[in-house]
C-alpha cells in the first residue's frame, strides 16, 4: 500500500464551457482510506479516472508510492479499479474474473489460487468461484468486483460509486462490510460517492468537490461540524443546515446576537434547534408548516415572523400541534461571508 | 392474479385476438415459404439419380468452396474494418458511410463492373497488377482459367458483401461495454489481449449470427456467378444454384431440380445447426 498524492490536476473536456476538474491538489495518506465527495457532475469520478490513468489529466501530476506516474499506463500503475458497473467478465467464471489481474501478470498458478481463496475467503465467495456473473445478485458481483482489485494486493484501491446499484438495505449492510474489511486491510483507498453518508461513515477523510473544485478537505467529523463555506454546510446533513441571511433572523429577533450585517449568512443544523413544547425562557413561538416523520426524529418545518427554517424533533412530533416553541442557540451558529460564501 | 395476467393479454379471449393479428401474416409466410417447400417434395423425383450425378456433386463442391473461402475472409476482414471504425477518428462518419456503398448495389450490376475490372484487354485489375511487377502481362483471362475464376468470383462477393459484416460487427461491438476493456487494461491485458479476452467472446453471438446469415446466403449464390462466369470456365465456378437453375430452364427436368434443392435445403441446415452448434459450445466452455 502506498501514498497517492494529486498535484494541481486541471481537465477540461473538449467543448467543455468550464474545466470538470480545476488545479486540485490532496494527498491520500498510506493505508488511509478517503472519499471524494460531491453532486452529480462535479467532476469526482473523472478525477478518479485521472489517479487510474483511464483519462488524462491537461496539466498536473500524480504520484502514487512516490513515484510520478502522470504519464504512466494504469496497468503500470499497481492500483485496482472498483468500477460502478462492477465491469465483470461476463463470459468467465468467478474465479477466472479474480484471477484474471494476476494471470495477466504472469504470476505462479500456485499463488494465484492462494489469491483467490484468501480473497473469497475475506469476502465469502467460496460457493460462487464455480459460478459466472449473470447468475449472481447484485451485491454478489460487487463482491467479486472487489475481490478482482483486492487480490492482486494493490498499491492503491480505486472505487468508483461501488454501492450505488444496491437495494437500500444491501447497500448498509455492504458499507458496514467494506469499512471492516478496507480497516482489517490498511488499504490506502480512494472512494468517489455522492451519498454522504457513505462518506462520513467509511472515510479517514472527506475530500469535498462542487464545480471542479475542491471546498474542503477533512475528517468526517470536521467537515460536517466546521463546513469551509455554504456549499459544504448545505450537502452535508439531512436535512440539510438552514443557511439565512443573518439580518433577516434578526428581524424576526430568532436570533441572539450582536453583531448583525446585510454581509453575513447564519447556518444552524437542523439537529441543534432546541425545541419545546412549552414556553420556556428566550424561547420563541413558531409556526409548524411541515412534520416529516423519519421514524427516529420528525423533521420540522417552521415559521417565525417570516423566518423560515428547519428543526429536528427526536422521535415523532405530536401531530395536533401547530405551534412549537424554539430557540437559536447563538453559540451554535456558523457564519459565512454572503457575498463568497466562505466561513468567517 | 388471473386478473393481471388477462390484463396483460394472457387470457383464453385475448388468446384469441392476439393470433388472429398473427394469422394473415402465418399465412402469408406458409404461402411464401411452406408452400415451395411441400410443392418441392410433392414434386421432387429422381432420388436415384443424385448418388451418380457427379455435376451435382461437382457444383456442391464448388458452392461450398465458394461459401468457406468468402464467409471466412468477409468475417476476419469485416471485424477488421468494424474494429477500425469504433475508433474514433476525423471524417469517420464519411467513412462509414462509404464503406457501405459496395452492399447498396445491386448485385448484377456490380458483376457487371467486375466482368470490366476482370477484363483480359481493358481490365483495371491485370494493369494493375502488372504495373506492380506482380503478373508478367497486363492481359489476364481471369475468368477463363478455373483457379483464377473461382478466386474471382470470391473477390467480388468480399468486396460486396463484406460491408453487410461491418455493420453487424460494428453493432456487435457498440454493446460491449468500454468499462470491459478499462478493467483489462487495469488488469494488465494489452490490445491484443483486450481482444481474445473481451472482444472476441463477447462477440460470438454476433459471429455465429452473420456467419449463419452469410452462409446460407453464399450457399445459395446465384447472379454475382451467372453474370460473371455463367458457371464456367467448363463448370468450374458452376454453383448449385446455377445447376439447379441448368435443370429446370435448360434440361426441362424439373422434378429433379425440385430434388436438388431439396439436397441443397439439407446442406444449409446442416451447415447451420453446426455453426450454432460449435459457436454455442465454445461459449459455454
Amino acid at each position: 500500500m502506498a501514498e497517492v498524492a494529486v498535484k494541481n490536476i486541471r481537465k477540461q473536456f473538449k467543448g467543455g464551457k468550464r474545466p470538470v476538474l480545476d488545479d486540485i491538489s490532496f494527498t491520500v495518506k498510506d493505508g488511509e482510506f478517503v472519499c471524494l465527495l460531491g453532486p452529480s457532475g462535479c467532476g469526482k469520478t473523472t478525477l478518479l479516472r485521472i489517479i487510474a490513468g483511464l483519462e488524462l489529466a491537461d496539466s498536473g501530476a500524480i504520484s502514487i508510492g512516490g513515484a510520478d506516474v502522470t504519464d504512466t499506463p494504469p496497468k503500470d500503475r499497481d492500483i485496482a479499479f472498483v468500477f460502478q458497473n462492477y465491469a465483470l467478465y461476463p463470459h468467465l467464471l468467478v474465479r477466472e474474473n479474480i484471477a484474471m489481474g494476476l494471470k495477466l501478470r504472469g504470476a505462479e498458478p500456485a499463488l494465484i489460487e492462494e489469491r483467490i481463496q484468501e480473497a473469497a475467503r475475506m469476502l465469502s465467495l467460496e460457493e460462487l468461484l464455480e459460478r459466472k456473473p449473470a447468475a449472481l445478485s447484485g451485491g454478489q458481483r460487487q463482491r467479486v468486483a472487489l475481490g478482482r482489485a483486492l487480490v492482486r494486493h494493490p498499491k492503491a484501491t480505486l472505487l468508483d460509486e461501488p454501492l450505488s446499484n444496491l437495494d437500500a438495505v444491501l447497500r448498509e449492510r455492504t458499507r458496514g462490510e467494506l469499512k471492516l474489511l478496507f480497516k482489517r486491510l490498511k488499504g490506502t483507498a480512494v472512494y468517489v460517492t455522492h451519498d454522504q453518508i457513505e462518506a462520513m461513515t467509511l472515510s479517514d477523510r472527506v475530500v469535498v468537490l462542487d464545480k471542479g473544485r475542491i471546498q474542503q478537505v477533512g475528517t468526517p467529523a470536521d467537515i460536517y461540524h466546521h463546513p469551509a463555506n455554504t456549499f459544504v454546510a448545505t450537502f452535508l446533513g439531512a436535512p440539510p443546515m438552514n443557511v439565512f441571511p443573518l439580518e433577516e433572523a434578526h428581524k424576526a429577533r430568532a436570533v441572539e446576537d450582536g453583531a448583525a450585517s446585510g454581509t453575513v449568512l447564519g447556518g444552524l443544523r437542523p439537529e441543534d434547534v432546541q425545541l419545546s413544547l412549552e414556553l420556556k425562557d428566550g424561547f420563541l413561538v413558531g409556526k409548524v408548516l411541515l412534520a416529516e416523520p423519519t421514524g427516529a426524529q420528525t423533521v420540522l418545518s417552521i415559521e417565525s415572523s417570516g423566518f423560515k427554517f428547519r428543526a429536528c424533533w427526536p422521535g415523532t412530533f405530536p401531530g395536533s400541534r401547530e405551534e412549537v416553541f424554539f430557540r437559536l442557540p447563538a453559540e451554535k451558529l456558523h457564519r459565512f461571508d454572503a457575498d463568497t460564501g466562505e466561513r468567517l | 392474479m388471473s386478473r393481471d395476467r388477462a390484463h396483460a393479454g394472457f387470457g383464453p379471449r385475448e388468446a384469441a385476438v392476439n393470433w388472429s393479428f398473427a394469422v394473415p401474416a402465418l399465412l402469408l409466410m406458409a404461402l411464401v415459404n411452406l408452400l415451395p417447400v411441400v410443392a418441392a417434395f410433392r414434386y421432387a423425383s429422381g432420388f436415384h439419380r443424385l448418388s451418380a450425378d457427379g455435376r451435382m456433386f461437382a457444383s456442391l463442391w464448388n458452392t461450398v468452396r465458394f461459401t468457406a473461402y468468402a464467409v471466412s475472409i468477409e468475417t476476419v476482414l469485416g471485424l477488421a474494418i468494424a474494429l477500425l471504425l469504433t475508433r474514433p477518428f476525423k471524417g469517420r462518419g464519411l467513412v462509414r458511410a462509404a464503406v457501405l456503398v459496395p452492399w447498396a448495389l445491386p448485385t448484377a450490376i456490380m458483376a457487371m463492373a467486375w466482368q470490366w475490372i476482370y477484363n483480359p484487354e481493358y481490365g483495371i485489375l491485370g494493369d494493375l497488377l502488372f504495373k506492380f511487377g506482380l503478373v508478367s502481362s497486363p492481359r489476364v483471362a481471369w475468368l477463363a482459367s478455373p483457379g483464377s475464376a473461382m478466386a474471382a468470383c470470391v473477390l467480388a462477393d468480399v468486396w460486396k458483401t463484406t460491408p453487410f459484416m461491418t455493420l453487424l460487427f460494428m453493432s456487435g461491438l457498440a454493446n460491449i461495454p468500454d468499462e470491459l476493456y478499462e478493467a483489462a487494461g487495469i488488469d494488465g491485458a494489452g490490445p491484443v489481449r483486450r481482444f481474445f479476452l473481451i472482444t472476441l467472446p463477447l462477440l460470438k453471438p454476433t459471429l455465429a449470427l452473420a456467419m449463419v446469415f452469410r452462409a446460407i446466403q453464399s450457399f445459395g449464390v446465384f447472379d454475382l456467378v451467372w453474370v460473371l462466369t455463367g458457371g464456367g470456365p467448363g463448370g468450374s465456378t458452376r454453383m448449385i444454384a446455377l445447376y439447379v437453375y441448368d435443370n429446370v430452364f435448360r434440361y426441362l427436368e424439373l422434378g429433379y431440380a425440385c430434388t436438388l434443392t431439396l439436397v441443397m435445403a439439407a446442406c444449409l441446415l446442416v451447415m447451420s445447426a453446426g455453426i450454432l452448434y460449435f459457436t454455442r459450445q465454445k461459449e459455454q466452455a
